[in-house]
C-alpha cells in the first residue's frame, strides 16, 4: 500500500515533469525538425539572444513586473490601512469592491479595463498595461497586508505616540515594521502575477508593445520554435533555482515536523 | 491607530475607477448596439451633397451611427450556435474539474499522511511547473503532440524498427501520423495539465490541518481506516474540495489561450468568442454581453458551492460512529 502511494506520487510528478524535461532536452537538439535528434547545440540559446523581439519583450515583462510591484504594493498597503480604520459597515462594502477583480475571470477584468480605456479616451501601450497590470495586483496585495494589520495591537500605535512619536513616526516605527511580512507577501505575489500575466495584457497593450507572454503567445500560434524551448529552459531553470533558494532555509528545518510546512511560501 | 481620512478617500477613489467603472461600462456596452441611421444622399441646387434622414431633415454631415439601447446582444447569444459553444465550455471545464479533483484528491491525502518524510519538498516539487509561463506549459504539450512532434516521430520509429507493431497499428486503422492535438480531448489534456496544482494545494491545506487525534480517536472507537476516512477526513476536507473546484472550474470555463493553442482554433469555447468580439470581430457590444453571461455563469457557480459548503460543514459535536 505505501509502495502503491508513492508509485501514484511519482507518476503524478512524471506527468507535470516529462513535458518540460523533453521541452529542454530538444532544446539542445540540433535538427530544425524538432522530432529527430541531429545531435547537441547551443545554436537555438544564439539565435534567442540574438532575437531583438524576444529580448524587447522580456525587458518589458521585468519592468513592468517590478513598476507594478512596487506601485500596486504601496497602494494596496495604503488601502489596507484605509479599510482597516474603517468603521464595520464601509469597510464590509470597500472589501466586496476590492475582492471583485479576484471573482471575475481574467477575461472579464481585461476586457473591462480595455473599455475604460477606450472610454478615456487613452491609446493603449506600455502606460496602459502598467496600469491594468496595478489594477488587478492591488487586491492581492490588500488581502494580504490585511490579516497582519488586524494582528496588530491597537494599543502600540496608541503607546507609541503617548511616548512622543508623531502618528508618521509611530507608522515607520512600530506598525510598517509589524506589518513588513504581509507586505513582502504582497509585493512577491503581485510581482509573479504581473511577470506570469497574459489574458489582461493581452487585451491592454498596443502600439508594438509587447510582453514575453504575449510574444509567446504569437511565436506559439504560428508553429513550435526551438527558440522557446531555449526560452523555456532559461525560465525554468531560474524559477527553480530561485524557488529552492528561497525554501531551502525551511526545509533543512523541516525533518519531521509537520508542522514546518505551512511556512513553506508557495505563491499560488 | 489615529483615524485618518486622507487615505480612505484616495483608495476608494482608486477601486471606483479601476474596479466599478470598468465593470459598468462592460453592463453598458452589453445593454446597447450601435445603429446606423437610415438616409439618403441627396444633391443640393449648387451640386454639394447632403443627407436626408426619414424624419426628412436635411444636413450636411454624414449621420453617424448612433448607439441605442437594446436587448438584442443577449437575443443574439441564445442563438443555437452560441448556446452551443457555451455548453461546450461548461461541459469541458465540468470534465476538467472532476478530472483534476480524481486526479488531485489522492495526492493531496497521501501527502498530508506519513509516507514521506518531507512533505513539503514534494509539495514544492508538485508546484513548481506552476511558476512556468503557462503558455510555455501548454506550449510543451504542443511539441509533443503535434503532428510532427516528438510522440509521433517516437511512434514512427517503433514502426521502422517492429515491422509486426507496424502491421498491428495499420491493422487498427491507424494512419501514418496520428493526429493528437486539435480536439477537445487535446484541450481537456491542457487544462488538466495547467490547472491540476489548482486543485492539489486547497485540500492539502485543508486535509493537513485537520486535527490528528480525531483520526486516533476514530481508530480507538473501532472505525476502520476506510471508515475514518469517510466520516471524519471527507467531511473535513470538503471547504478545501470546494476552493480547489473553484480555482480550476473559472479558469476552465472563460479560458481561449489553451483552447487556441491546444485546439488549434477548431474547439472554440466562449473565451474565444469573447477575445474575438475585441479583436478580428470588432463588435464590442456583443462581446460585453457574453462577458456579463460568463460572470453571471461564474457567479452563479461560486453561490451553489457556498450553499454546499455551508451545508456540508461538520458538525461541532463530532459523531464518529
Amino acid at each position: 500500500m505505501k509502495k502503491l502511494r508513492k508509485v501514484y506520487i511519482g507518476l503524478i510528478l512524471v506527468f507535470l515533469y516529462a513535458p518540460i524535461a523533453l521541452l529542454i532536452l530538444y532544446s539542445f537538439n540540433d535538427s530544425k525538425s524538432r522530432a529527430a535528434w541531429g545531435g547537441f547545440t547551443l545554436r537555438w540559446y544564439q539565435e534567442l539572444l540574438a532575437d531583438e523581439t524576444i529580448l524587447s519583450a522580456l525587458g518589458t515583462t521585468l519592468s513592468i513586473g517590478l513598476l507594478a510591484a512596487v506601485i500596486s504594493t504601496l497602494l494596496g498597503t495604503v488601502g489596507a490601512i484605509a479599510l482597516y480604520q474603517m468603521k464595520r459597515g464601509p469597510r464590509h462594502a470597500m472589501l466586496s469592491v476590492v475582492n471583485l477583480p479576484m471573482l471575475n475571470s481574467e477575461v472579464v477584468t481585461g476586457v473591462s479595463l480595455m473599455l475604460l480605456f477606450a472610454a478615456a479616451g487613452v491609446q493603449t501601450g506600455y502606460m496602459t498595461l502598467l496600469l491594468a497590470h496595478v489594477a488587478f495586483c492591488v487586491p492581492y496585495v490588500v488581502l494580504s497586508v490585511l490579516p497582519r494589520l488586524r494582528q496588530l495591537d491597537p494599543h502600540l500605535a496608541e503607546a507609541a505616540q503617548d511616548l512622543g512619536a508623531t502618528p508618521l513616526q509611530g507608522f515607520w516605527r512600530v506598525i510598517l515594521p509589524d506589518i513588513m511580512p504581509g507586505v513582502f507577501s504582497g509585493f512577491i505575489m503581485a510581482l509573479t502575477m504581473s511577470i506570469d500575466d497574459f489574458v489582461v495584457s493581452f487585451f491592454t497593450t498596443g502600439s508594438g508593445v509587447s510582453n514575453l507572454s504575449i510574444t509567446i503567445y504569437t511565436m506559439a500560434k504560428r508553429g513550435i520554435s526551438p527558440k522557446i524551448n531555449a526560452l523555456s529552459t532559461i525560465i525554468f531553470a531560474c524559477v527553480f533555482i530561485l524557488l529552492i533558494g528561497i525554501n531551502l532555509q525551511d526545509l533543512r528545518k523541516d525533518g519531521r515536523s509537520k508542522k514546518k510546512v505551512e511556512q513553506v511560501r508557495i505563491p499560488y | 491607530m489615529r483615524k485618518n481620512r486622507a487615505l480612505a478617500v484616495p483608495f476608494a477613489l482608486w477601486a471606483f475607477i479601476f474596479i466599478v467603472v470598468p465593470l459598468l461600462m462592460i453592463g453598458w456596452y452589453g445593454i446597447t448596439v450601435e445603429e446606423s441611421i437610415p438616409y439618403t444622399e441627396v444633391t443640393m441646387e449648387d451640386g454639394s451633397t447632403a443627407f436626408e434622414l426619414e424624419d426628412g431633415t436635411i444636413t450636411l454631415e454624414r449621420p453617424q451611427k448612433q448607439t441605442v439601447v437594446s436587448l438584442s446582444n443577449f437575443k443574439r447569444m441564445i442563438e443555437p450556435t452560441y448556446l452551443k459553444l457555451l455548453l461546450r465550455s461548461l461541459k469541458i471545464a465540468v470534465i476538467t474539474t472532476l478530472i483534476c479533483l480524481v486526479l488531485g484528491y489522492p495526492v493531496a491525502l497521501i501527502l498530508s499522511g506519513r509516507d514521506f518524510k518531507r512533505p513539503a519538498l514534494w509539495l514544492m516539487l508538485l508546484i513548481l511547473p506552476m511558476w512556468m509561463n503557462f503558455l510555455l506549459r501548454t506550449y510543451s504539450w504542443m511539441s509533443i503532440l503535434e503532428n510532427s512532434g516528438i510522440l509521433n516521430s517516437w511512434i514512427t520509429a517503433l514502426r521502422e524498427q517492429f515491422p509486426a507493431f507496424d502491421a498491428w497499428l495499420t491493422n487498427m486503422g491507424v494512419g501514418r501520423k496520428i493526429i493528437f492535438l486539435y480536439n477537445e480531448n487535446a484541450v481537456i489534456l491542457g487544462m488538466v495539465y495547467n490547472y491540476l496544482s489548482f486543485m492539489i494545494m486547497p485540500i492539502y491545506t485543508v486535509i493537513e490541518k485537520i486535527d490528528g487525534s480525531l483520526l486516533e480517536a476514530a481508530a480507538d472507537l473501532g472505525a476502520s481506516p476506510t471508515k475514518s476516512f469517510l466520516r471524519v477526513t471527507l467531511p473535513y476536507s470538503i471547504p478545501g474540495v470546494l476552493e480547489g473546484v473553484t480555482m480550476v472550474f473559472v479558469p476552465a470555463v472563460t479560458t481561449f489561450v489553451i483552447s487556441q493553442l491546444m485546439g488549434g482554433g477548431k474547439v472554440p469555447l466562449i473565451g474565444d468568442i469573447i477575445q474575438n468580439q475585441f479583436g478580428k470581430s470588432s463588435d464590442w457590444h456583443f462581446g460585453s454581453a457574453l462577458s456579463l453571461l460568463v460572470m453571471v455563469v461564474v457567479l452563479a457557480f461560486m453561490g451553489a458551492l457556498n450553499r454546499i459548503d455551508r451545508e456540508e460543514e461538520p458538525q461541532k459535536e463530532v459523531r464518529i460512529l
